[in-house]
This record gives C-alpha cells, structure tokens and sequence, in this order.
C-alpha cells in the first residue's frame, strides 16, 4: 500500500500541502460513522488549480480521491476504504464574494455551514439548510450529502440552495456548471452533483442562494397521549394552510432518558410531543401559533407549552438537541438509523421499528423531523467490540430500511448511502435505476478514482434488456402510448429503425421545432394518479395541463406553485423545458418542487427517479436532470410534485416609474427585503394600464399578517422615493405570463436571460437602449423580444446566459465547447442517443 | 528531580478508566470548531478528534508511547477545554490530555538546561511565594532601570526566556500584611479563606487586594492562611503530577481544618484544580476523602460574588468593558453568566460582548512560553476581537490571560487598562468612599 508514488505528488505542491506520516494518517480513518479505512495521504488544497494538479497526479498515478469536509458524516462518505489520497478542504475556505442585495454568496468548498450562516444573517438574510452538525460541517461536505436539517419542512434541503459549482473532473479539467444566475440552458448538473457524494467530480467553489430572514420566530410544545394522534396533529396543521419551520417529535422512551439527564420539565408522561415552530413577520408568528394550538389541541394535545421569550425557547430546543448526548450517557456509541417515510407512515413505521429492536433485544429511541417523515431510530451499542451485539445492531438496521422502502421511503433521507447503506441500494432501486445512475459515474468519471466504491452495491444487479415488444411506429405517425411501459417499448423500436423522434406534450414548444421522423404525444397518459395531501405530493401523469392540476386541486385549498404563460402547457412539457415564473423566490423553482418523475428511457426501460419524499439522498438525484432536459433524456411519463396550500391573501401593488434606472433601483431595493414576495417586476409599456413609461409590480402572498407587514414596509420605502402606488387584483404572475403570451404572439420569439443579480440592473440599462423587456427583480431574469447582440459579450462575461424561450426559432451560434457542453452531449448520447431523440430541443445559449 | 519521580506514578494512559474514557468520543468532529488549534493548522490532529484517535492509537499499542509525531500533537493541545462543552458525548478530555501529557512527559529525556529551569520555576519558585517576591522585586527593578527596555530592543534573550519577558506586566511595588483576618463590613454574612495563588500574588497583587476589599464590603471575614501554597495547576500541565500532588495536600492541609463558608479562588486556572483535587488524589487513600470535602468548597470569585452580592456597588464607573473570558473558569468550571452578571451590576458600566468569546488567548498555563508561534496567533486574533469592541478596559478572571492579554496589547493600544472584574468592582465602591489612602 506505500508504493504510491506520493513523493511526485510532494514535489508538485506548496510545503505543508500533503501529510504522509503514518501516525497522523490514522486521524484521517474514520468520519462520524462506524467505517474505517487508513489513506495513504492527505492533501490540503487552497485553489481550484491545486486540487486540478492533485487530480492530475491520481489519473496518472491510478490513486483514488476521497474529497473530506469535516469528516462528520454519518455513512463512511469520507472513509478511504480502499486507501488512495484524501483531498481535504479544511483550509480552503474563503468566502469568495457576498453580494447580499442579490442575495448569493459564492464560497470555497471548506467554509463551515454555521460560519456563513452567522455571517449572512449580519445582513439580514439567511441560509437555511442546518444539519445538526452545522457547526463545524462545511458546505462542500453538505453538497456531498444534500444535507437537510431540522428547517427543511419549510425550506427545503441544501440542493435547493446551490445555484453554481465550480468542480474539477476526474479528467483534471475545471468545469462551471450553473452559477450565480438561474436556470442556465444545460443539464443540471448542479442539482446532480448535489448529493452525489464526492463520487463524480471535486467541488472547488459553490455558489449560494439566501433567503431574507424572517424577523420574528415562535415555538410550542404539544404533548399527546399516542403517537398517532400527534402525527395526526402533524397532518392537521399542514392541511390548515399553515406553513411551520420545524415540525420535531419525540417519543416517550427518549424524553424519558433526555429527562434523566436535563431535568428541562419535557412532559415526560405523554407518549409523544411535538416542536412546532414558525416564523415570519412579529405580526404574524403569534397568530400561526395560535391557530396552530387550536388545531393541535382538537387534535387531542394534552399540554401546550407556548415559549413567552427566547429562555422558554432555548428550554424547549434545549430538550431536543440534547437527545444525542443524553443516549450517548447510556452506552458509548449508537448507531443512528436515517431513514425517510411518507409522513402518514410515521406512526404505522414507528411501532413497527419498536418491534424490530425488541426482537433483536436492542434499546431505541426517537427523535425525527415529523415534517418530512424523517426517522432517526438511535439504537444504543453498550459494548462497540462486541461482535455479536454489532450484528443485531446491522441486522436491525436493515430489517427496518425494508420496512420503510417497502411503504415507499428512502434507505436514507439525510446521512447518505455512502459504505454503510450501499448493500441496501437494490432495496430500493430497480437493476434499470442503478444501471441508470452507474451511467451516470462512468460518464464522470470512468476510471473509478472518485470516492470509489461508495453509494453502489458492490454487486450491481444485472439488467437484461427487453427485446423491442412493440412494432415501431411509422414514419409520419404520432403515437400516443397509455403507460409508461408503452410509451419506453415504442421508444425502443423507433430508435431501433434510426428514426429521430419528437416528443411532443401540449405542444406548445414542439410546434416550434423542426419535424421529426415519429412524434410520441403524452396526450394518452393524463390525469392525476395519487393525491397524498397528508404527505404533501401530487402525481400526475405528464400529459396533463398545469390548468387542469391547478383546477382540481384549489377545490380542496391545494395548488402546485407553478406557471405556465401557456394555458394548454403540459406537466410533462412544463418540467422538460424548466421555464420558471416570477413565483419561483416564494416557493422553489420547478426543480425543487419536483420530487420523482417516471420516465421512459430510450433503451426501453422505464425508471423511477426520486421517491415522493422531501428527504431522499438515496444515490444520486436524477429527477434533477430531467428538469430542463427538454426531452433529450426520456419521455417524462409521470411526475410527483411538492403541494403547497394555496396562499389565504394575494395582494399587489403597482408603481407608475418615470425613468428605467428609478425603476431598477427602487426594485432592487424592494426586492432586498422580501420575505413573502411572489414577484417583483419592472416591466417596460403598460401591462396594467399604467400610463407611465415603466411599471414596477409588487406582489406578496401568503398569511394575511405577513401580507399586510410586508406590503407596509413596501409602502414606507415607496414614501421614501415619493412614489405613488396602487392595489391590483392582478399579481405579478399573471402579468408575467400575460406579457410573455403578448411578445410571442406579436413578435414570434422572446429571449429569456439570466445574469448574477450584482450585474442585472447594468444589463437591462445597456439593453434597454434596444429593446422592451421584462425583469424578474427576484429571481435576476430578464426577458426580452429584442435584439441583444449587443450586449451580448458582457452578459457572457459576468457568467449570464441568453436563450430564446421557444427552442429551435434562434439558430444557436457554435460556442467554444466547455467541459460542461462536453458531458450535455455525452449524457444525451448515452440515454437518449442524442440526434434521434427530441432533435434540436435543446436551447443553446445564444452568442 | 521532576522525570525520575513521576516514574513511580502509574501511567493514566494504561488504566481500564481511562480507557473507557477514550471508548465515550464517537468521533462526530463536534469539537473541530470549538478547538482553537484546528483553525491555526487546519489538521486533524490538532483538533480533539484527531489527539483522542492518536491516545486511542498509544492506548491500544498501535502508536509508541513515545512516538514524536504523538508528541507533536499532545504538546500542541492548549488544554483550554473548549471541546467540552462542544461535545455531545460528555467526553471528559481533561482527563485523557492530562494522561497523555503524563505519557509523552515520561517518554522524553529534557536536556539540562530545560530541567534546570523547570526545576527552578516549577519547584523552586512557584511553591515559594516569598521567593517569588523577590523576583518579582527584581523585575521591578529590571523595568525601572530601563534594562527592559533595552532588553526588549535588542533582542537578547534565548526563546524560551524571551517569551517569559514577554508576559512581564508593568510592576508596581506592593505588600499586603495578611497574616490577621481582614473583617467584615457592614452587616456580617460570614467567613471565607482565599487562596490567593503564587504569579497572581507576586505580580498582579492588586487584584488579590481588591478580592478581600470587595468580599469585606460584602460582609464577609476574609482569612488567608498562611500554610497556602501554589495550587499545582503548571505542574499537571508540564505533567509533573508528583509535583502537583504534593502541593495539593498542603493545600488542603492549610485549609480544610477553617470554618469558613468557601474557599475563594480568583483565578479561572487555579480554581479548576482545586475543583479537581478530589481526581488528582483518587489513588491516595489518606488524602481522597478530605480532597473531596476541599474541592467542595472552593469557588470562584465570581461565581461566589454573582450570588452574594449583598451590597452591589452604588457608585457609578462609566466604562465600556468588554470581557475575555478565562477558559479554565468558562470551559473547566462552566462558569459563564456570573462574571457578565457582576459587571452589568456596576452602575454605568456597559459590557460589550467579545466576538469569539468562547476561544482561548493563547495564554493556556505555560503554552505561551513552550509554544509560543501558536500562541500569538491566538494572541494576534484576541486583541484583534478585543480593540473592535471600541471598549475603555479589558475584565479578566485568570492569571495566565491577565498577563497575556496585557502583552498583546502592549504594542496595539497599551495604556487601555486590564483588570480583575473584582478590581472593577472595588473601583467602583471606591467612587461613593471618601478618599482614603489605597
């Protein structure tokens, strides 16, 4: 094992960049979990160049990369297993740019999650992934795990917060993918390298979205009689329309042992109890709490413990997060089961995993993110070299990952699969789906020197193609396949023939593009096929319009906070083409509300990626790489959406501007400050019959005390600019859909451009010269029917983009191939054979 | 002299509790944050994880006991305890640095010059306190003959002694006759006896003063025995433990045959061991029980001050304070709240919190003076965090970070005042006295 020729790798680095020395080695054996393996070296890069070099040097020398944050992971992630060099990014931690009015942070791989998080909130903002353990793990390792933490019922899991990675490939080259605008015309490999592991490239630098931090926070305690009825309480807040932060249980066994040792006051003769937080305006916590205490309490509360001041809330916080410490006083080590269920499993789950550990003799107990369905079963180990006590533990272990798997969770929601939960891998996921995902890791990286032997079995499945079971459609035809089966076997048989194939939904963009051999219509797969509004998800079948979906979910108080200019626009199209309304800065863009999508595949299979739960970081996340894939991927059969309750207050105000650069800069600055907005706009003529020459529109929705806070400080600041503003009914959405609909109809193209919000307002004024356009101030997209050549250079130069909204309409012009080009063509080539499916549909940045 | 007798005490490293000690850390990395030394080299085995696994590596047989890179990393811990509270586990590192301490100590041959010296200030000096005297009166004549000065501009001295002068502090001269009780004012509450430390004595006297005066004006009988000693605490650091242990039964000998209500400390460092003289003398069954009943009574002064403070001073101090806490009170003691709490009692005062609050000074016993490129480093960053508070004086609650603070800021700012939070609390009871000779 010392043959490894680090001594070449010594002489390339700075002095003090690589540690060898056997001793010191041994503290780089293990993570926060049970797995050992000693490296052969530790490398601490402090550039993107010098991680490039260290790639470099494993490709030649055929050394394996194991990338480490903090090494506090749960599942070996960062355990060099089979030896080779570990790339640890203590030392590269910068925080290389901070613009706080457009909301990004760009940092190195090494910052530490809580550090940033402080830092960030000195401006008023907020970043809200937070894994337990944020204060020391770095932000690199979180993107390696799609770290979630108790805050992501609301806000959702570190994915939906990187928005660019800088990444050194297995080849040693540097490639951007994403960046500090949004929604950039290429796969999205950000959302696919988010959770990967360290498995497909080396993460050099992240770029970061931030939300404004609510001004004010609330929390209760509620204490139940079972646990079925406090996760019935669990389903009875959500369906009220009441969005909490935090949505914690307890059961009794581990309140009793926290009791023990911290003598808090937990209410320790309740069988369960719940930790409901919420935040928002000052107005407005108060009021949610309230409510929530009514619904809890006719959900069957037996106490409710209302925090009057942050030493009550520290108190009750302080109960749960000393749960780890206080089952760590009973045995020296445990081993913390992760694993996800849908959310009206929980309690059904819970006695079930009771059974299992008393099977096997073992003492459990519970603390779990009620909200996501996340369950952390933390099974004690009195004697960690007791051989036989590990094997119950292990066999523990997996009986309960079967459990969850079989009523549709994840083998793991937040720790990741990493060594610990790879045999559990096939569980979980069909030979096509991990065939689909190995796919993927010989792409990136093809000689296996990424974290080799993680996330994957290490006896893959084998899959056994279908022969064709169809008879290929012919040339000319449209076909309209009833299943996903259907649709994957006429997929295959036309490829077979080297026909090209159209995919086609509600037409709204295959109309645009040039003819092709066969089009296959999603036409025959529509209509929902599970509404799970306890869980919070909707399927529905790729052929049905958003306006249908919308339609039949507000009678039940549901939408999905979605948009389409479009009204015949399709899920299925909406998904592939990525195109986010203005509402994206209030409740996720498409690719974070999208939680598994079936889909066809070229080679005739059909593959679910994703689980319809919030928390999966089982293997990679592909449904990702459907979004915005514009059908070169698949055929999007199915899609499960996030729910979201439809917002009990709309309410808009519109700014007759005198001059663009007043428009753009009282925006921003309108901007800066949301919390519940649903658009900004400044848009250019008069969308809603304003006689001025701009129009600025600020639409906030949501709880009526939000609304309300918000829309006054709206005012305040509009006071200030001596602005005059008026209410609409009409909200920046609809406006924007409207105007988009317009531009199209009358001028036949429209370009959509993403920029990093600290260049939009120099581009619009550059651009505005030439042309009428619309700005999302939100979300930094500015959308234009003009002529951009112009400015084109610079938009490239700050790491924008511009693309035509309907592909195909905009010859693209042959850009310099970047890496990032290179693996689009590759990927596509790979599943979907490139040229033959969906031809010409994938938007290419213009130049 | 020290090496030879600690071979008879049996290593820590080797007992089954220590051991088991080892077994409680699960390795979640919570400390890596909290460790002052893992942001410095950015390296596992200078964060408490990484020194566990290397004393897991000693303890099992895998590492020699006298492996240097193990050396290395133990020398380099500042044992200022703040992964203890960072630790979910209820690791008690304290105990598994000072084995280690204890092992790389027994494992490692110091030269003549180095053992002289520890000879001298560890048993010679710092058990004598009139020995100490006396050198602190030379220092004073060494500062005020301008010899300092030229000292320190030329640079003469080796290392080692360099970063001794370094913490010199501004003398002035002082005697305190303490051999009767200083009694009571006021309405009377009790009796305490104060321990009033060896360096703290000798150079930084003024605040022992203003100890007794403020726990006078509290109603409280203040006795010092004369039989005290030096409490150990820079014995167990450079692992003479024989050394230690023997200064810790005169303690405990001068005061546990006092009635008095507590035995004050005045230094966050001092205290912890007297706290813990019940662990360092577990295996001496004359001595075990009455250690015990010894640490029992001890308390900071602080600590004992935030709960009776019967008469809090009325006279106004209109200062911003910012306050560095002492690790050894903060992180050894988990006394937190009571020196905030003491300061926000002062009329006028205004606490202004330090960034960073919780990381140690660099000061950490004797590190300053073996390590002494880490220690500035921490140094440089803590009088950074101390001048962006804007504050008018530093409040300080240890010996070693009194010394240390006064030596960073001696090129930044050095006339901004450092003082014992009692002696803040004395000044202010003096602004409402009718001016008496002091």
């Amino acid at each position: 094992m010392t043959a490894h020729p680090l001594s070449t790798l010594q002489a390339t680095l700075p002095a003090g960049h690589l540690i060898t020395n056997r001793v010191q080695l041994r503290t780089y054996a293990a993570d926060a979990g049970l797995d050992r393996g000693v490296p052969d070296g530790v490398a601490f890069p402090q550039t993107t160049d010098e991680v490039a070099q260290i790639v470099r040097w494993a490709l030649a020398n055929n050394v394996p990369l194991i990338a480490r944050g903090a090494g506090t992971g749960l599942s070996g992630g960062a355990v060099a297993e089979r030896g080779g060099l570990v790339v640890q990014f203590s030392r590269m931690n910068a925080v290389l740019e901070f613009d706080a009015e457009g909301r990004r942070l760009h940092v190195q791989p090494g910052a530490v999650n809580q550090t940033i998080d402080a830092l960030v909130k000195q401006q008023g903002l907020y970043y809200p992934p937070d894994p337990s353990s944020g204060r020391v793990a770095t932000i690199g390792g979180n993107i390696a795990e799609n770290s979630g933490g108790p805050h992501c019922f609301k806000y959702g899991v570190t994915t939906n917060y990187v928005t660019g990675l800088t990444a050194v490939l297995a080849d040693g080259q540097v490639a951007r993918f994403g960046g500090a605008a949004l929604d950039y015309p290429e796969y999205d490999f950000v959302g696919l390298l988010n959770g990967s592991e360290g498995t497909l490239a080396v993460i050099t630098e992240a770029c970061l979205r931030l939300v404004g931090n609510p001004p004010a926070v609330k929390t209760l305690m509620a204490a139940f009689d079972s646990i079925e009825r406090a996760g019935q309480a669990v389903s009875a807040i959500i369906a009220s329309g009441l969005v909490p932060t935090t949505l914690e249980m307890m059961d009794q066994r581990i309140m009793r042992i926290i009791e023990d040792y911290t003598h808090g006051g937990l209410p320790v003769h309740a069988a369960a109890a719940l930790i409901v937080e919420a935040d928002g305006y000052p107005e407005s916590v108060a009021t949610q709490i309230d409510e929530m205490a009514v619904v809890l309490r006719q959900h069957g509360a037996v106490e409710l413990r209302i925090a009057q001041s942050d030493a009550e809330r520290d108190l009750i916080w302080y109960g749960r997060k000393s749960a780890v410490g206080a089952m760590s006083r009973l045995a020296p080590a445990y081993y913390l089961v992760d694993v996800t269920v849908p959310r009206s499993q929980l309690a059904a789950t819970l006695a079930q995993v009771n059974q299992i550990c008393e099977a096997h003799d073992l003492r459990v107990g519970y603390v779990f993110h009620a909200g996501d369905g996340n369950l952390h079963p933390l099974i004690l180990i009195e004697r960690p070299s007791d051989h036989e006590l590990l094997a119950r533990v292990h066999a523990a272990g997996k009986a309960i990952v079967e459990l969850c798997v079989a009523v549709d969770g994840s083998i793991t929601g937040e720790h990741g699969v990493g060594i610990e939960k790879r045999a559990y891998m096939p569980l979980m996921y069909t030979p096509a789906e991990l065939q689909a995902m190995q796919a993927i890791k010989h792409l990136f990286d093809p000689h296996e020197l990424l974290n080799p032997g993680k996330i994957f079995p290490e006896k893959t499945p084998q899959l056994q193609l279908a022969v064709p079971r169809v008879p290929a459609p012919t040339v000319g035809e449209t076909v309209q396949p009833a299943s996903p089966t259907e649709a994957a076997a006429i997929l295959q048989a036309a490829l077979a023939e080297g026909y090209t194939i159209r995919l086609r939904g509600g037409g709204t963009k295959s109309a645009h593009l040039p003819p092709a051999d066969v089009t296959i219509s999603t036409a025959g797969m529509t209509g929902i096929s599970a509404y799970a509004r306890e869980d919070l998800y909707v399927t529905v079948n790729a052929g049905t319009t958003l306006a249908a979906l919308q339609a039949g979910l507000a009678a039940d108080g549901w939408w999905v906070p979605l948009a389409s200019p479009w009204p015949e626009a399709t899920i299925g199209g909406i998904v592939a083409s990525n195109l986010n309304a203005p509402l994206r800065s209030r409740y996720g863009a498409i690719r974070d509300l999208v939680l598994a999508t079936t889909v066809a595949l070229a080679n005739g299979e059909v593959i679910r990626a994703g689980r319809p739960v919030v928390k999966n970081v089982a293997g990679y996340d592909m449904p990702k790489l459907f979004v915005g894939s514009h059908g070169t991927l698949g055929l999007l059969c199915d899609v499960t959406l996030k729910l979201a309750p439809l917002p009990r207050v709309q309410k808009t105000l519109v700014v007759p501007i005198a001059t663009l650069a007043a428009g753009l800069q009282v925006g921003r600055k309108l901007a800066a400050q949301r919390i519940v907005a649903s658009a900004v706009l400044l848009c250019d003529g008069h969308v809603v019959g304003e006689a001025a020459p701009y129009t600025l529109l600020y639409t906030a929705e949501g709880l009526d005390e939000d609304v309300t806070a918000e829309l006054n400080l709206v005012a305040a600041l509009l006071q200030r600019h001596r602005l005059m503003a008026r209410h609409v009914d009409t909200p920046g959405t609809v406006v924007w859909a409207g105007w988009l609909q317009a531009q199209v109809a009358s001028r036949g193209e429209v370009l959509r451009i993403g920029v990093p919000p600290a260049q939009c307002a120099a581009l619009v004024e550059a651009l505005a010269t030439q042309a009428q356009c619309m700005i999302d101030l939100c979300n930094s997209l500015v959308y234009t029917a003009g002529d951009v050549r112009a400015v084109m250079e610079s938009i490239a130069a700050v790491g924008g983009y511009a693309v035509p909204l309907l592909a195909g309409r905009t010859r693209p012009v042959d850009t310099h191939p970047t890496p990032t080009a290179e693996l689009t063509t590759r990927l596509a080539q790979r599943w979907g054979t490139n040229k033959q499916l969906n031809p010409a549909s994938l938007p290419v940045a213009i130049a | 002299m020290s090496s030879a007798a600690t071979m008879i005490d049996i290593p820590l490293m080797t007992t089954a509790e220590y051991q088991a000690k080892l077994e409680q850390c699960i390795h979640c990395g919570m400390c890596l944050e909290a460790c002052p030394t893992y942001p410095v080299f950015g390296t596992e085995m200078d964060s408490p994880r990484g020194r566990i696994a290397l004393m897991r590596g000693v303890a099992e047989g895998e590492i020699p006991a006298d492996d240097p890179t193990f050396k290395t990393h133990i020398d380099r811990c500042l044992g200022c305890l703040a992964c203890e509270p960072a630790c979910p586990s209820g690791v008690d590192y304290r105990v598994l640095i000072e084995g280690a301490r204890q092992t790389v100590e027994q494992h490692r041959t110091p030269g003549p010059i180095e053992r002289l010296v520890r000879w001298i200030g560890l048993r010679q000096l710092m058990p004598h306190l009139g020995r100490l005297r006396l050198m602190a009166a030379l220092m004073l004549l060494y500062q005020w003959s301008g010899a300092q000065f030229v000292v320190r501009r030329l640079g003469v001295l080796p290392p080692t002694l360099a970063a001794m002068e370094a913490i010199l502090p501004p003398l002035t001269p002082h005697r305190r006759d303490d051999r009767k009780p200083f009694p009571a004012r006021g309405q009377r509450r009790g009796r305490v006896a104060f321990l009033r430390g060896c360096i703290q004595e000798a150079f930084l006297g003024q605040a022992n003063d203003a100890t007794i005066r403020v726990l006078q004006r509290n109603g409280y009988e203040v006795l010092v025995p004369q039989l005290q000693t030096c409490c150990g605490a820079a014995q167990i650091h450079a692992g003479d433990e024989h050394a230690a242990k023997a200064l810790a039964r005169a303690n405990i000998d001068a005061f546990l045959a006092l009635d008095v209500d507590a035995v004050i400390c005045n230094a966050g460092g001092c205290g912890m061991v007297l706290k813990d003289y019940g662990h360092l003398l577990h295996d001496d069954a004359n001595y075990r029980a009455r250690a015990h009943m010894f640490s029992s009574t001890v308390q900071d002064v602080t600590e004992f001050l935030a709960a009776h403070l019967h008469t809090p001073p009325t006279g106004s101090l209109p200062l911003r304070v910012t306050y560095v806490d002492s690790c050894h009170l903060r992180n050894g003691q988990r006394v937190v709240n009571q020196p905030r709490a003491l300061l926000r009692a002062i009329p006028g005062l205004e606490l202004i919190e330090l960034a960073h609050a919780d990381r140690c000074c660099g000061s950490a016993g004797t590190y300053n003076i073996t390590q002494p490129s880490t220690a500035n480093t921490l140094l440089a960053d803590k009088t950074a965090d101390i001048l962006a508070t804007g504050a008018d004086a530093v409040a300080v609650t240890n010996t070693g970070c009194h010394l240390q603070v006064i030596a960073g800021l001696r090129q930044a700012k050095p006339n901004l005042p450092v003082l014992h939070i009692v002696e803040l609390l004395d000044r202010a009871y003096a602004t409402t006295e009718p001016k008496v000779r002091r």
